[in-house]
């Protein structure tokens, strides 16, 4: 879903630079204009989930490709214990732990054929994030394709946000495409953004002379370092800090959502909260034109 | 580095540093805060643009002092 985006969006800008012929885009258009990535790492197998197994190879011996160096690995299959059963028009496997996805399945793209050539957790999450296997600290994140190439919908918000922490530092990085790419952290839990409130005694109007002062105090710091893309970038987000300090009380504010919403996201139930807060916030961040969260 | 409570209790104790130091002479006082912090006295442009912000206030020494922790020069520079 995202690769289809990414790639649209940056046939458009190849097209308007002249790379490639224009109009030799995607066969259709793509209307998506904002991108909520849940990667569930450590999360549930995809023999218990989505990926059906009919148990032919169950208890034999295969060799596993491309997890040992080339060399070969043997390893036992395992029995997959799960019941699988068709739903909706489109005949889609669902197992028999997820009821209600069988119900919707129809408004799902499953996509089954996409694989990893990493064996290992955090090599893996690189590859996934990158699609690169090596050196994969110098490739930009998903997200930050995505950022570079839709660019900003709400300069009050960053076009790229990651929630919580992450599986690799490597799903955050712009690298290449430049520090302003990379992922801006909102945190799990009541509150998301940190030091949103003035200390106590400062008001407003007085804040606002001291942040103007200091743009001037900054300013032939700014000249000398201007080339320098990580002082640029940091001060970017520092003016990002600024506006969010303005929108995001009411952005991280559950308590207009309507009661059937806050039901839908589990907010309030122990098991179910803290993930349904990440995710109702990560509906509320697309809404105001979050490019990638 | 904005409103949380470390800055805002650095920037108490670093005013009042700063004016003892200056005995009260704010534009004393603006020269010694960049040299505490940036160790280096201002350019005559920074002088300036802090004293007009500090004016005949010594309790506007708490702002600046919040200024300073916030410089560019201080927060990203090695």
């Amino acid at each position: 879903m995202g690769a289809g985006l990414a790639s649209s969006a940056l046939s458009y800008l190849w097209a308007e630079d002249g790379f490639i012929k224009a109009g030799s885009g995607p066969h259709f258009p793509a209307p998506v204009k904002s991108v909520i990535l849940l990667f569930m790492c450590g999360g549930v197998s995809a023999r218990d989930t989505f990926d059906p197994k009919d148990n032919k190879w169950a208890g034999k011996i295969l060799d596993v490709v491309n997890s040992n160096n080339g060399k070969p690995m043997l390893r036992p299959v395992l029995h997959c214990p799960r019941v699988w059963t068709p739903y909706g028009k489109s005949g889609t496997p669902v197992c028999e732990w997820y009821p209600h996805i069988g119900g919707v399945i129809d408004e799902i793209a499953m996509v089954r054929s996409m694989y990893c050539h990493e064996a290992g957790h955090f090599t893996a999450v690189g590859e996934i994030a990158t699609a690169h296997r090596n050196r994969q600290f110098d490739y930009p994140a998903l997200g930050s394709w995505i950022s570079y190439a839709l660019g900003t919908a709400n300069r009050n918000l960053p076009t790229f946000v990651n929630m919580g922490r992450p599986s690799s530092p490597a799903q955050l990085a712009g690298r290449y495409l430049g520090t302003q790419e990379s992922a801006t952290p909102f945190q799990a839990g009541e509150t998301p953004i940190e030091h949103l409130k003035l200390p106590a005694g400062i008001t407003h109007a007085e804040r606002d002379r001291q942040i103007e002062t200091l743009a001037k105090l900054n300013s032939e710091f700014h000249e000398r370092y201007a080339f320098d893309q990580e002082v640029t970038a940091r001060t970017r987000s520092y003016e990002l800090a600024g506006s969010l300090q303005m929108v995001a009380p009411e952005l991280v504010d559950f308590s207009k959502e309507p009661e059937h919403v806050r039901k839908l996201y589990g907010i309030g139930e122990p098991e179910t909260d803290d993930f349904g807060r990440q995710v109702l916030l990560a509906r509320r961040l697309a809404e105001r034109g979050v490019r990638f969260i | 580095m904005f409103n949380s409570e470390l800055t805002h209790e650095a920037s108490k104790k670093l005013a009042r540093r700063m004016n003892s130091e200056a005995s009260g002479d704010l534009r004393a006082a603006v020269e010694q805060g960049y040299k505490i912090v940036v160790n280096r006295p201002p350019s005559a442009g920074e002088r300036d643009h802090a004293l007009s912000y500090v004016g005949n206030d010594p309790a506007r020494l708490e702002g600046f002092a919040w200024m300073l922790l916030n410089l560019s020069e201080f927060v990203f520079l090695p």
